[in-house]
C-alpha cells in the first residue's frame, strides 16, 4: 500500500462516517445561496468587512472538514452560522493591540454603503451595542431564526434568549429613536 | 417583558415583506400604540435593509476555491492522523534503545569501570562482557528502528 493509498483510505473512512457530506456540485449551490448572507452577518455584527472576508472562508472550510452529519440545507446553514459565530467569538477573545471594540466608530463606516437613510442610521447605533446583542438581533430580525435556533447557533440556553433579545431590541430601538430626533 | 397577542401577526407580515402595505389600518394603528410591535417593526425593517445592502456588496470567493482549500485541509488532517501512531511508535522504540543503553552501561560496571578502562588505554579486559552486551543491544535496536522506519515509509 502506498502513502497516497493510505491517505485515501483514511479519508474514505471519514466519508463513510459522514455519508451526508456534500459533493462538489451540491456545495457550489449551497455556497451560492449562503455565502452572501453569512458575509452580511459577519460584516454587520463585527463592523469589519475584511474580517468577514476571512471568516466566511474559514467557516465554509471548517464546515466541509467537519465530521458532523448534516440533515439538509437548513441544518447545514444553521451549522455554518454556528461555526461563524464561534469564530467571531474566538476573534474577539484573542488579545490584540487594537481590539475591534477599541476602534473608533468612524472605522466601521462601510465604504460600500448605498447611502440609504435607515442603514446609515443603523450602522453606528448597531455598533454601540454589545457584540452578543448585535448577533442576537441580526439572527432574529435579519435572518429570521427562532429563539431555539438562535440558542443552538450561539451556544446559549433557549430560555435566556427571550430576555436577552427583548433587552437588545429595546436598547437598539431607543438608540434609533434618539438618532431620529 | 410585555406580551402582545398581535406580535406574531406583525412578525409574519415583516417576514413576508408585506409590512406595512398588506396590513390593515387597524393593525397599523395597533403597532403605532404598542411598544413591542413598534420596536419589532422598526428593527426588522432596518436590519433587513442592512442585510439586503450587505448581501449586494458581499465579497465572496468562488466556491471552487473554497472547496479546494477544504480538500487540502482534509488531506493535511488525514496525514497528521496517519503519522500520529507512527510517531508514537518511533518514540517508544527510541525509549527502549535508551533504556537498553543505560542497562548495558550499568552491566558493564558503571562510571568507575569506564574510568579504569580509559586510564588503562582502552584495554578492554574487565569491561569486555558489558561492552559487548551494550554494543549488541544498541546495534540491534538501531537496526530494528532503521528497518521499521524504512518499511513504514514504503
Amino acid at each position: 500500500m502506498t502513502w497516497d493509498e493510505v491517505l485515501e483510505s483514511v479519508q474514505a473512512g471519514e466519508g463513510a462516517a459522514t455519508e451526508s457530506r456534500m459533493d462538489r456540485d451540491a456545495f457550489a449551490g449551497f455556497y451560492e445561496r449562503t455565502a452572501r448572507p453569512l458575509w452580511a452577518y459577519l460584516a454587520r455584527v463585527s463592523g469589519d468587512p475584511a474580517l468577514a472576508d476571512d471568516l466566511v472562508q474559514e467557516s465554509f472550510v471548517r464546515m466541509l472538514c467537519a465530521a458532523t452529519p448534516m440533515d439538509g440545507e437548513v441544518h447545514a446553514k444553521r451549522y455554518l452560522f454556528r461555526i461563524a459565530t464561534n469564530l467571531l467569538r474566538d476573534y474577539w477573545r484573542k488579545p490584540r493591540a487594537s481590539s475591534i471594540e477599541d476602534l473608533p466608530e468612524g472605522a466601521f463606516v462601510n465604504e460600500s454603503s448605498d447611502g440609504a437613510d435607515a442603514q446609515m442610521m443603523l450602522e453606528p447605533r448597531l455598533l454601540q451595542l454589545r457584540p452578543r446583542e448585535r448577533q442576537l438581533l441580526w439572527l432574529a430580525h435579519a435572518e429570521g431564526y427562532s429563539h431555539k435556533e438562535i440558542a443552538e447557533i450561539m451556544g446559549l440556553r433557549s430560555p435566556s434568549i427571550r430576555l436577552m433579545l427583548f433587552r437588545a431590541r429595546h436598547r437598539l430601538a431607543e438608540l434609533l429613536k434618539d438618532g431620529a430626533r | 417583558m410585555m406580551g402582545c397577542a398581535r406580535t406574531a401577526e406583525v412578525q409574519e407580515l415583516l417576514r413576508l415583506g408585506h409590512w406595512p402595505q398588506a396590513a390593515g389600518a387597524e393593525l397599523r394603528m395597533h403597532v403605532r400604540g404598542c411598544r413591542k410591535c413598534s420596536e419589532i417593526a422598526l428593527l426588522t425593517q432596518a436590519l433587513c435593509a442592512a442585510k439586503e445592502s450587505a448581501v449586494n456588496n458581499a465579497r465572496v470567493e468562488p466556491p471552487a476555491l473554497v472547496w479546494w482549500r477544504a480538500q487540502l485541509r482534509r488531506k493535511r488532517e488525514a496525514v497528521q492522523r496517519v503519522e500520529r501512531p507512527i510517531r508514537v511508535q518511533m518514540f517508544l522504540v527510541l525509549a527502549v534503545v535508551c533504556a537498553g543503553l543505560v542497562l548495558a552501561f550499568r552491566l558493564s560496571g558503571g562510571v568507575a569501570a569506564w574510568r579504569a578502562w580509559m586510564s588503562t588505554g582502552a584495554g578492554a579486559g574487565s569491561l569486555a562482557p558489558g561492552l559487548m552486551i551494550a554494543g549488541a543491544v544498541a546495534l540491534a535496536m538501531m537496526a530494528g528502528l532503521a528497518v521499521y522506519v524504512g518499511v513504514e515509509r514504503k
